[in-house]
């Protein structure tokens, strides 16, 4: 036996070996059942040993398993200058924080470039409420809200000033201008009169909603409707102050007018700079059955954070069973300074600001010395407070973060996909099979053993380098059998093309390997070369396809290039064949 | 067994006939991109996004419609995809409803209020923020750009440059066929697509190498016969094995289209045409492109001067 021979099929067998022994794991996970995974990971020994078959086995994608992929983008404007490296990193930990306390297993998130954060988050359940944890920053700041006498003089202020200046905001010009529209259907006179039609329109629609909704202020006045709406801008479109809950009531359908006249230039000028408007998150519902909301006047001063909460928990509140309330214990310098502020301020009300929204505005009725306060009311759900709750705990993201991209797989289309491609894939391997022996006889049987070459090489790499298996990766596996093939067919041609030249088999094996060798690697390098930018350029589960397909590309050059050609050798050792099954 | 044993078919005296075939073809895509404004982009490069949702039984596209609309989702599109019970809605902007203090309503609870009797399930969720968008579609173009070029380059060291002219042209045909083919069709380019274009392009070239690299020999061998007629000898003794990885690649990328599932139909699609077109242009598109080359290069025809070319 010739050495250089020797030397091939030592290869061949020890890479076969090699790609068994990584395959291994794949396999006795996908050989085991549900029941004996649980019976497994009920011990610890069995976990440790679960968890190193799982570490060492092909992972599939999460369009496979079904799962959530996240983009995040870092709010770099959040940030203070200088900052934003440690920002990035800090929200890193505390979303890796927040995303364990949400018990999910194998989670992944990991910064990519200078801004983004990729989250993606295996086998998932509900997705909404994933989205909802991570892309809350969780802000949460304890202000003061202003009642009484500092909220109807302010607002007497800023009705005069609006009213003084005597323009609605453009924004809400052009919306009541739609409105003008919908009801006066010749709209094209001159811009002066359609614009007094509009604010004609306007005042009587929000009186209405005022009137209707909220029980009205003002309902003697009807005959000059449109005079005292027109000196009372912005109170008109607001309820009366309600005193327990320490703000003022605006329908739904006031709410983006409000919002307008409060950022107009008047109305900023005269705002004091310690005070700010905020909305609260509860929603309140009108006599009509309309969603109305509440409108706070809080103090810009923040005498709390949520940076001096030590734990966070829940538990049943009693005043409105069976909601849940939200317990915060302080650190010690934290409930030192809860014990000054409600000392201070008993008698007042203590918002309690969650990312600019008051999510509770409670009485102060004496000051709470033991370092630890309850959030109660507000909450939709069980899972809200439990979720705020465990925000808290994390942390606050120390900047904004906005979902930029999100692919989020069900559990029943990533099965279904892995049937269907673990289907096609078989079926195309068949009828590629059975077409090759059809056409080559015994040289097709042996390029039938290279293709299963190629798959025992393609999938032990895959385990080797810890790729993941994506939907894509398979039809890129699926497309590497149908092009795997041809390297055969290249040699397979040119061999019997020799060999209708007249040439002895043993002549045209050898100058069909020779000249094809050559073609071979010409052509799969091209599509190489195609594959590899694929990688680079490709996100997500395009590179689960480009790897599969580069992958797919060398092994099966090697199993036509090396594996056939010895297997022809070995055939050939000490024999001189006449004929060639080919 | 075998094919086509006897291999004397003349491809290069049909070549005016498959000019017109291919500028035909490509023609019917371009004017179609043209009227259409360009390719129908799917959320991965214009951002938006999509939900596809399982409602067993099978739901009427306009309950559907009209829960969403109640629901106050606003939607541009909602169709079935790959089955009846698949409802594939086109949310405009799956964040509207999420102010900071309204309530938000997901697609999947709202179309699961509206029909109380039917078992709704999420399948999959797509959104692609415009900014996201932007980066995948400079991504895709510039990995198409690169590769050719990068074809251009491995043809020209490995053969000649004109070689290489003419396979990136045949690619460009291949491409703009397929391209114009889903414009046609009104099938949405997503990024599974231009995996797709790519693998297309790598594969079409492969084929065309194979050819060129038997004409590149049989230059060397055959020196007595013209241009034309080494070229025509080296398509037809490739033919057979032009037609066999063909098939064996037609039939795979076809049984994924049929039984892939819906997630990969398109990219399926795209494939198989792909295959086809790609091998039709490997012999009827890259080779009289060679030929025309070398006949504007050379007015006389002599052999001495066909050395340099191969």
């Amino acid at each position: 036996m010739k050495r250089s021979l020797q030397i091939k099929a030592a290869l061949i067998v020890v890479l076969a070996i090699w790609a068994g022994i990584n395959l291994w794991p794949t396999l006795q996970l996908s050989r085991m059942s549900a029941a004996k995974e649980k019976a497994l990971s009920s011990t610890p020994e069995g976990l440790a040993k679960l968890d190193k078959l799982h570490s060492r086995a092909i992972k599939r994608g999460l369009d496979l398993q079904g799962g959530m992929y996240l983009v995040l983008d870092v709010d770099q404007s959040t940030v203070e200058k200088g900052t934003s490296e440690d920002a990035i990193k800090r929200t890193l930990e505390i979303l890796r924080n927040r995303i364990d306390q949400f018990g999910v297993s194998e989670p992944d998130v990991r910064r990519e470039g200078t801004s983004r954060i990729i989250v993606q988050l295996p086998g998932l359940q509900d997705a909404e409420r994933a989205k909802r944890l991570i892309g809350k920053t969780a802000r949460l700041e304890f202000r003061m809200v202003r009642e009484g006498a500092d909220v109807t003089s302010l607002l007497a202020r800023l009705d005069r000033v609006l009213a003084a200046s005597g323009s609605l905001p453009d924004s809400v010009e052009s919306a009541l201008d739609k409105e003008s529209e919908l009801s006066a259907s010749d709209s094209t006179a001159a811009d002066s009169s359609s614009t007094q039609t509009a604010q004609a329109a306007a005042s009587d629609s929000s009186q209405g909603d005022l009137l209707s909704d909220l029980g009205g202020a003002e309902e003697d006045s009807t005959t000059e409707v449109g005079n005292w709406e027109k000196q009372h801008p912005l109170t008109s479109l607001m309820g009366p102050f309600l005193k327990n809950r320490g703000a003022l009531p605006v329908s739904e359908a006031n709410k983006p007018r409000v919002e307008a006249l409060l950022k107009t230039p008047e109305a900023q000028r005269v705002m004091p700079r310690e005070v700010e408007w905020l909305w609260g998150s509860e929603q309140l519902t009108g006599n009509d059955g309309r969603p109305a909301y509440l409108l706070y006047l809080v103090d810009k001063k923040i005498e709390l954070t949520g940076g001096e909460v030590r734990n966070a928990g829940v538990s049943p509140d009693p005043d409105r069973p069976p909601l849940l309330m939200v317990n915060l214990g302080f650190s010690r310098r934290g409930g030192i300074k809860f014990a000054n502020v409600t000392g201070a301020n008993v008698g007042r009300k203590l918002g309690i600001v969650l990312d600019d929204v008051v999510i509770s505005a409670p009485n102060i009725r004496q000051r709470i010395p033991n370092g630890s306060a309850v959030i109660s009311g507000g909450f939709e759900s069980d899972t809200e407070a439990r979720d705020l709750a465990l925000m808290l705990r994390a942390g606050a993201l120390p900047a904004d973060v906005s979902i930029a991209e999100e692919r989020t797989v069900g559990p029943s289309l990533g099965r279904d996909s892995i049937k269907q491609g673990v289907n096609a894939a078989i079926l195309g391997f068949i009828v590629v099979v059975l077409f090759i022996i059809l056409y080559y006889r015994m040289a097709g049987v042996l390029a039938t053993f290279g293709l299963f070459v190629t798959l025992l090489l393609l999938m032990g790499l895959l385990a080797q380098l810890h790729l993941t298996l994506t939907l894509p990766g398979i039809a890129g596996i699926i497309l590497t059998v149908g092009m795997a093939v041809d390297a055969n067919v290249l040699i397979f041609e040119r061999i019997r093309e020799e060999l209708r030249v007249g040439k002895t088999v043993r002549a045209s094996i050898d100058a069909g390997y020779a000249n094809a060798t050559r073609t071979i690697v010409d052509a799969n390098l091209t599509t190489f070369i195609a594959a590899v930018v694929l990688y680079y350029f490709g996100t997500g589960p395009i590179k689960g396809f480009a790897v599969t397909l580069s992958i797919g590309i060398l092994t099966s050059m090697f199993s036509a290039l090396i594996f056939t050609r010895t297997v022809y050798d070995f055939w050939l050792q000490g024999r001189t064949p006449r004929k060639l099954s080919i | 067994m075998q094919f086509l044993t006897d291999k004397h078919i003349d491809f290069l005296g049909k070549k005016k006939i498959a000019a017109m075939i291919s500028l035909a073809l490509i023609l019917a895509g371009v004017v179609s991109l043209i009227v259409k404004h360009g390719p129908l982009l799917s959320i991965d490069f214009r951002g938006g996004s999509i939900v596809e949702l399982r409602i067993s039984p099978a739901p009427e596209v306009s309950q559907v419609r009209s829960a969403l609309a109640d629901g106050g989702i606003k939607v541009s599109q909602v169709t079935t995809f790959g089955g009846p019970e698949e409802v594939l809605i086109y949310v405009d902007k799956l964040d509207e409803a999420e102010t900071v203090t309204g309530k938000h309503q997901t697609v999947q609870s709202v179309v699961a209020k509206a029909l109380p009797d039917h078992q709704v399930e999420l399948r999959r969720e797509e959104t692609v923020g415009p900014k996201i968008g932007e980066e995948l579609r400079k991504g895709a173009t510039n990995a198409i750009f690169v590769s050719l070029v990068l074809i251009v380059l491995y043809i020209t060291f490995r053969f000649v440059f004109h070689f290489g002219l003419a396979a990136v042209l045949t690619l460009v045909h291949d491409v703009l066929i397929t391209l114009g083919l889903f414009s046609l069709m009104n099938k949405e380019i997503s990024l599974s697509i231009v995996a797709a274009f790519l693998t297309i392009i790598g594969y079409s070239l492969n084929d065309t190498i194979v050819v060129f690299d038997r004409i590149r020999e049989n230059m060397r061998l055959r020196r007595k016969e013209s241009y034309e007629e080494v070229v025509n000898r080296s398509i037809n003794e490739t033919l057979s094995r032009t037609i066999i990885t063909s098939l064996t690649t037609v039939f795979v990328a076809f049984i994924l289209y049929l039984i892939g599932g819906a997630v990969i139909h398109d990219f399926a699609f795209a494939l198989t045409v792909g295959v086809v077109v790609g091998t039709y242009s490997s012999i009827y598109v890259a080779s009289p492109l060679v030929i025309l080359w070398y006949k504007w290069r050379s007015s006389d025809r002599k052999r001495g001067k066909r050395g340099a070319l191969a």
